[in-house]
C-alpha cells in the first residue's frame, strides 16, 4: 500500500509518516508540507489513500480533487475538529476524520485500514459531538469531557477578561491560534458568539 | 569525552510527535538517548544523563514546572517546550531566567537551537 501525507507540522508529519512506515502493508509513503507541493510530486497520483490536515490553504479543495485523482480515500487528520470543520470535511469527500488530541499509533493504523478497505472513519468521540450537534437540544446538554485542555486554558482566561493578544501571551500561543481555538469552542459549545460561551461554560462548570 | 553529537532526551511528548522529533533530531545529527512520559524518571534520566536538550510538550501544564526541575537536575541542558500545531515553541537556554518565546518557522528554529546546544557543549 502506498500512502501520502499532507501537513503543514514538520514535525508531526514525519511522525505520521514514521507510524505509517511500520506498518507491514505499506511500502510508501510520500509527504508533503503544502496542498501545491502535495500535487506536484508524482507520489500522490500513485498513492491508495491520502492524510490531509484540513488547516491547510486550499486543503477543502483537495479532499475532493485528490479523491478523484487518485481514486484512493483521502481522510483529514488534524487539531481543529469542531462539528463544523468536521462536516466540512466530509462533505468536501473526506472518507473520514481522524483527531491528532486523541490519535495514537495504533488508532492511526486501524483507520488507515479501515479506509483503505473502503469503510468511513470518524472516531466514536468525534461521531458523538456531531450527533449531539445534530440533536435539536443539543445546546446545553453536559460537554465538559469534550473541552480539551487548551480549550479550557483558552477559554478561562477569556473569561478572566483578557483580550486574545494577552491569553496568547499568556499561554505562549499565536494570537492566530487563540483564535481558531475560541472559533472551536463556541461552535463545540452550540454558542452564537465568545461571550455566550463563556456564560455556558461557566454555568455548566466547565471552566 | 563529550563529543560533538548533541544528545537529546525527550519528555512527555504525544507518541507521534516524539516519532517525528527522533526522525528530524537525529537526521539533524542529534543522538536521542531516550525518552521518558514520567516526571520523576525524567528528571532523574536527566541528571544522569546529563543530556544537551530536553524537550517537552508545551500544551502541557505540568511541563513548565516539570522544565525548571530538569534544569536543575542538567544545569546545561536548554529545555525546550514544543507545541503539536507548530505554532509556539518556548526555549529556556542554560542559565536563562526568561524564555525565549518563538511563533514561527519552529522546525528551523529547532535545529538552530539543537545546533546552539551542541557549540555550547563543544566549547565547554
Amino acid at each position: 500500500m502506498q500512502l501520502f501525507v499532507v501537513d503543514p507540522h514538520t514535525i508531526y508529519r514525519r511522525g505520521l509518516v514514521a507510524c505509517l512506515e511500520r506498518l507491514p502493508e505499506v511500502s510508501s509513503v510520500g509527504q508533503a508540507g503544502t496542498v501545491p507541493k502535495a500535487w506536484e510530486d508524482v507520489a500522490l497520483l500513485a498513492s491508495d489513500l491520502v492524510l490531509v490536515d484540513h488547516v491547510l490553504p486550499g486543503a477543502l479543495d483537495f479532499l475532493g480533487a485528490a479523491s478523484d485523482a487518485t481514486g484512493s480515500p483521502v481522510v483529514v487528520c488534524s487539531s481543529h475538529c469542531s462539528d463544523d470543520a468536521v462536516l466540512a470535511a466530509l462533505q468536501s469527500g473526506a472518507a473520514g476524520v481522524l483527531c491528532k488530541d486523541t490519535l495514537t499509533a495504533e488508532t492511526l493504523a486501524s483507520a488507515v485500514r479501515a479506509a483503505a478497505a473502503g469503510t468511513g472513519v470518524v472516531t466514536s468521540a468525534l461521531l458523538r459531538d456531531l450527533l449531539d450537534g445534530l440533536a435539536p437540544d443539543g445546546f446545553g446538554k453536559p460537554v465538559a469531557a469534550r473541552l480539551t485542555d487548551r480549550e479550557q486554558q483558552v477559554l478561562s482566561l477569556i473569561a478572566e477578561g483578557h483580550p486574545t493578544r494577552e491569553v496568547a501571551l499568556e499561554l505562549c500561543y499565536s494570537e492566530r491560534t487563540v483564535k481558531n481555538v475560541l472559533h472551536d469552542v463556541v461552535t463545540k459549545l452550540g454558542a452564537r458568539s465568545r461571550s455566550q460561551a463563556v456564560a455556558h461554560a461557566v454555568r455548566e462548570g466547565l471552566i | 569525552m563529550l563529543g560533538d553529537v548533541p544528545r537529546v532526551l525527550l519528555g512527555n511528548l504525544e507518541p507521534i510527535v516524539r516519532l517525528g522529533m527522533v526522525a528530524v533530531l537525529e537526521e539533524d545529527g542529534a543522538d536521542v538517548i531516550g525518552h521518558e512520559e514520567r516526571p520523576q524518571a525524567l528528571v532523574l534520566m536527566a541528571a544522569r544523563q546529563q543530556p544537551d536538550l530536553v524537550v517537552l510538550d508545551l500544551l502541557e501544564r505540568s511541563s513548565r514546572p516539570l522544565a525548571e526541575r530538569v534544569r536543575v537536575a542538567a544545569p546545561d541542558a536548554t529545555v525546550v517546550l514544543w507545541a503539536r500545531d507548530e505554532d509556539a515553541m518556548e526555549v529556556l537556554d542554560p542559565g536563562a531566567t526568561v524564555p525565549r518565546r518563538l511563533f514561527t518557522e519552529l522546525a528551523d528554529e529547532l535545529r538552530r537551537t539543537l545546533r546552539g546546544a551542541r557549540a555550547g557543549r563543544t566549547t565547554e
